[in-house]
């Protein structure tokens, strides 16, 4: 027995078990298997990300990151393809992913900085800045990223920061046995996607076919839905770093990392069906390079395969009004 | 909320701990209102909507009971046993509405080819928890053996968190005397270390053991649910597999109420003492959900088996018939109602009349036993010893009644558990060539390691049994002792496996919450 108070003996009873998380969240992995982590899931995309910015040693010139719209909407092998018909070649990717939050955006990025120089980053961007941060980011992002609350009142930073090391374990355990764990450590050229993933119309709608408009109704029950969960912003204007922190602070460290590569950085506004014409804070991203409002498109149910996504099609109508735009960019960063 | 959650964990369980023993300092009663509120709060977070219904049943039962006892102290009994009657119609009478009400309309409607319409009515949480245990609580009041207390102290014995979603199904005179003891609301760290012991062990078997098998079973399951035939192994694997995820569960589960009652200085009585080493199907039963079974035996099956016992002995029956009379048919209706207690489904209702044959035949076995062996005496002869063997072979053969009840308990249909069943016996092939064979191997490490906690490690008041883990643990610690006799001290290695074992427990969350199989319930 320890000569020691009960009291005592519960409090070391916690430290234990928290020692033991903070050790476990130290266990090294492998990064090629962690953005392997939410394979078979809606993200799983991530892995690709990963094989591409990693593996290939094509390069990326136009690199479009963003929440589900921008992937849904921007159709990287079309955008490519018309960038080459247009005597401008240009290798396009597409590394947008399902459900918004800046901070995943981050993560991808710097996998794209430290292997690529992209030109021209275009960044996804709707009508509302995001006030938390994406369900995939504590599955990626290295561990000195979910470590760092990053600003103020992160409150994704908790649930992130208990997961670490449970991840962490588990990658430990999958460096050692990989097999058993079912992520690979090794990268297989026979199953890797290609330079170029679309991420439009079947490929975004899995369980339908991305091609069929939805129906009017269906169109304004999703409108509604969205707008029923939309909230203005509750705090002054002046603590906007404060309430809307994971779309600025991570806006403002994408920014960072191009500007360090000298790509020029664009915003793409992609409205939901009936949507406003306006961005809150268009200002903010005004400061890191231009924004480009697709608000035509909102007028237009034909184009949409649910409230706020658009089908092949209307992907197609998009990315051709956008090749103009990533042409001018991409001459401007010759 | 679920205990195992991190707004458990992290949120509500340091917030009810601090709060109670702060006002604790100031009155013990502060404590007692602060508890209580925090545990309406707690059953609250699930479905508010259904908070009312809790409340209800709280403020009936305090007043009923309480009439029961006046007119008990007043030596009314016919008027205790009238006021009696009134309390179980209202509380059954909620309860068949809220679980039952669904199932009949629907039945009667298939048998009776009728189209009576009935809205969904969704169950309230723990309402069989709750409702057995204010049934218990007016039957102790009738018989005499619960008092008049003041409405906080029945609003706190009636809402207690840990025990309220699932038990363990206490009785007056287990709680009340100790939040009425002068201890309580003080802040004692020697119980607040014993419980965060048992609450880690307890989470540690949900969230990493229970949880993992439940990946495994649940895959098993819907393929049966979808039409796929079974082989054989899968069909073993699904039944072992379930069986050791719904005792992992429900023992975790209670080893966390038993933890968290203990923290806040109740001892809660235990619910589970390792059923699966048991070597009979009457053990097993003494042995698992050891509160219900003691409800039932105590409210169902007594009162059931002293008429029908004292029929057989006026129509003077002998042999079989009185068998059947005395034991066989009350036991059979008892396990039919704990079936259906468990659900409104055939699947549980013919779950429950599988362990009335089950405990009928074993009671048949023990009858045969007492008899040879008295003839024996009476021949002079020793007495029968069992033999190494036998005792393996009984032990087999309940946990093979056990496996195929609980195929029964978690298949989504009879239809489906028949399929299941069918593949055991190898009439939907040996081996099934489309099955996951890496799954299967999987699964057989699993399984083993889940067998060998089961089979050589001790249970959690065996573990814990110089603290006095659980109100009535003096009188199963030495039951069925395990090979492997480690008991917990609080020295280093002691410290040490409490905080990687608590570790383990909270980071195994994060697979993803899953309901305790009991909530449903």
């Amino acid at each position: 027995m320890l000569p020691l108070r009960a009291r005592r003996k519960t409090l070391l009873i916690l430290a234990i078990a928290f020692l033991t998380a903070v050790a476990a969240a130290m266990l090294p992995d492998d990064p090629y298997q962690r953005w392997q982590l939410l394979d078979g899931t809606i993200q799983k995309n991530v892995r690709w990300i990963y094989e591409r910015t990693n593996f290939d040693p094509t390069p990326i010139d136009v690199a479009v990151l963003g929440p589900s719209r921008s992937a849904a909407d921007v159709d990287s092998r079309e955008l490519e393809a018309a960038l080459r018909g247009m005597g401008t070649p240009a290798h396009v990717v597409n590394f947008s992913l399902p459900e918004a939050g800046r901070d995943i955006n981050y993560a991808v990025a710097r996998e794209l900085f430290k292997t690529k120089s992209p030109k021209v980053l275009v960044v996804g961007i709707i009508e509302k800045p995001s006030r938390f941060g994406h369900p995939a980011f504590k599955y990626v992002a290295p561990r000195a990223l979910v470590a760092d609350p990053a600003y103020f009142i992160n409150l994704n930073y908790l649930s992130n920061l208990i997961y670490l090391p449970y991840r962490q374990m588990e990658l430990f355990l999958a460096d050692l046995w990989p097999s058993l764990m079912g992520l690979t450590k090794t990268f297989n050229p026979e199953t890797y996607r290609g330079s170029n993933v679309d991420t439009t119309g079947a490929q975004f709608f899995p369980t339908r076919s991305g091609s069929v408009p939805a129906s009017h109704d269906e169109l304004m029950r999703g409108v509604h839905k969205l707008e029923r969960g939309m909230r203005p912003p509750i705090l002054p204007a002046s603590l906007r770093d404060v309430e809307f922190g994971d779309e600025r602070h991570y806006i403002r460290e994408i920014a960072e990392l191009a500007r360090a590569k000298g790509t020029r950085l664009v915003f793409l506004d992609l409205p939901f069906y009936t949507g406003p014409d306006t961005i809150q804070d268009e200002s903010f991203y005004r400061q890191f390079g231009d924004v480009i409002n697709a608000s035509f498109l909102a007028g237009h149910p034909e184009w949409y395969a649910d409230y706020a996504h658009l089908t092949a099609h209307g992907a197609s109508v998009l990315t051709a009004w956008l090749v103009p735009y990533i042409k001018k960019e991409l001459s401007k960063a010759e | 909320m679920l205990f195992n959650s991190f707004a458990f964990i992290f949120g509500f369980l340091p917030l009810t701990f601090v709060i109670t023993y702060l006002l604790g300092r100031w009155k013990q009663a502060a404590a007692k209102v602060a508890l209580t509120l925090m545990s309406l709060g707690f059953y609250a977070w699930w479905r508010p909507i259904h908070l009312p219904l809790l409340l209800f049943s709280i403020v009936f039962n305090y007043y009923v009971g309480a009439a029961i006892q006046r007119a008990v102290a007043a030596r009314q009994g016919a008027r205790a046993n009238l006021i009696l009657t009134f309390g179980l119609v209202v509380d059954l009478g909620v309860l068949g509405w809220f679980k039952y009400a669904n199932f009949v309309a629907d039945n009667a409607n298939a048998v009776l080819h009728t189209h009576f319409a009935l809205a969904h009515i969704a169950l309230p949480l723990a309402i069989s928890f709750f409702t057995f245990q204010k049934i218990a609580y007016l039957v102790d009041s009738a018989r005499g053996d619960a008092f008049a207390m003041r409405p906080l102290d029945f609003a706190l014995f009636a809402s207690f968190f840990p025990q309220l979603i699932a038990g363990p199904i206490t009785h007056y005179k287990e709680i009340v005397p100790q939040i009425n003891g002068p201890l309580f609301g003080r802040l004692i760290w020697r119980n607040v270390m014993i419980g965060l012991v048992i609450f880690a062990i307890g989470l540690f078997k949900k969230t990493v053991i229970a949880d993992t098998l439940s990946s495994y079973a649940n895959p098993l399951f819907a393929d049966a649910a979808h039409g796929r035939a079974l082989d054989t192994a899968f069909s073993w694997l699904a039944a072992i597999t379930f069986t050791l995820q719904l005792y992992f569960d429900f023992s975790g589960y209670s080893d966390m109420a038993i933890g968290l009652g203990r923290m806040f200085g109740v001892k809660l009585p235990l619910n589970f003492h390792s059923p699966l080493r048991a070597r009979s199907i009457i053990d097993y039963w003494r042995r698992w959900h050891m509160t219900l079974q003691r409800f039932i035996v105590a409210y169902i099956y007594q009162p059931l088996s002293l008429p029908l016992s004292r029929f057989a002995a006026e129509h003077d029956l002998k042999g079989w018939p009185s068998f059947a009379m005395e034991i066989a048919i009350p036991i059979f209706i008892t396990f039919v109602l704990v079936g259906l207690w468990h659900g409104a489904g055939w699947t549980f209702i013919v779950f429950g009349a599988m362990h009335g044959v089950y405990l009928s035949v074993n009671e048949a076995w023990n009858l045969r036993h007492k008899t040879r062996s008295r003839k024996r005496r009476k021949q002079g002869l020793p007495p029968l010893v069992e033999k190494r063997f036998e005792k393996a072979l009984y032990h087999l053969i309940t946990l093979i009644a056990i496996g195929y009840s609980n195929v029964m308990f978690r298949a989504a249909s009879v239809k489906d558990a028949l399929s299941v069943w069918r593949g055991s016996i190898g009439l939907n092939g040996a081996y099934d060539p489309n099955m996951n064979l890496q799954q299967g191997v999987e699964l057989g490490v699993v399984i083993l390691l889940g067998v060998a906690i089961v089979a050589f490690m001790p249970n959690t008041q065996q573990i814990m049994r110089r603290f006095a883990p659980a109100y009535n643990a003096a009188e199963w610690v030495d039951v069925a002792p395990a090979m492997l006799r480690w008991t917990w001290t609080p020295n280093w290695a002691g410290l040490l496996f409490a905080g990687v074992t608590l570790f383990l427990g909270v980071m195994f969350i994060q697979r993803g919450q899953a309901v305790f199989l009991y909530f449903n319930f």
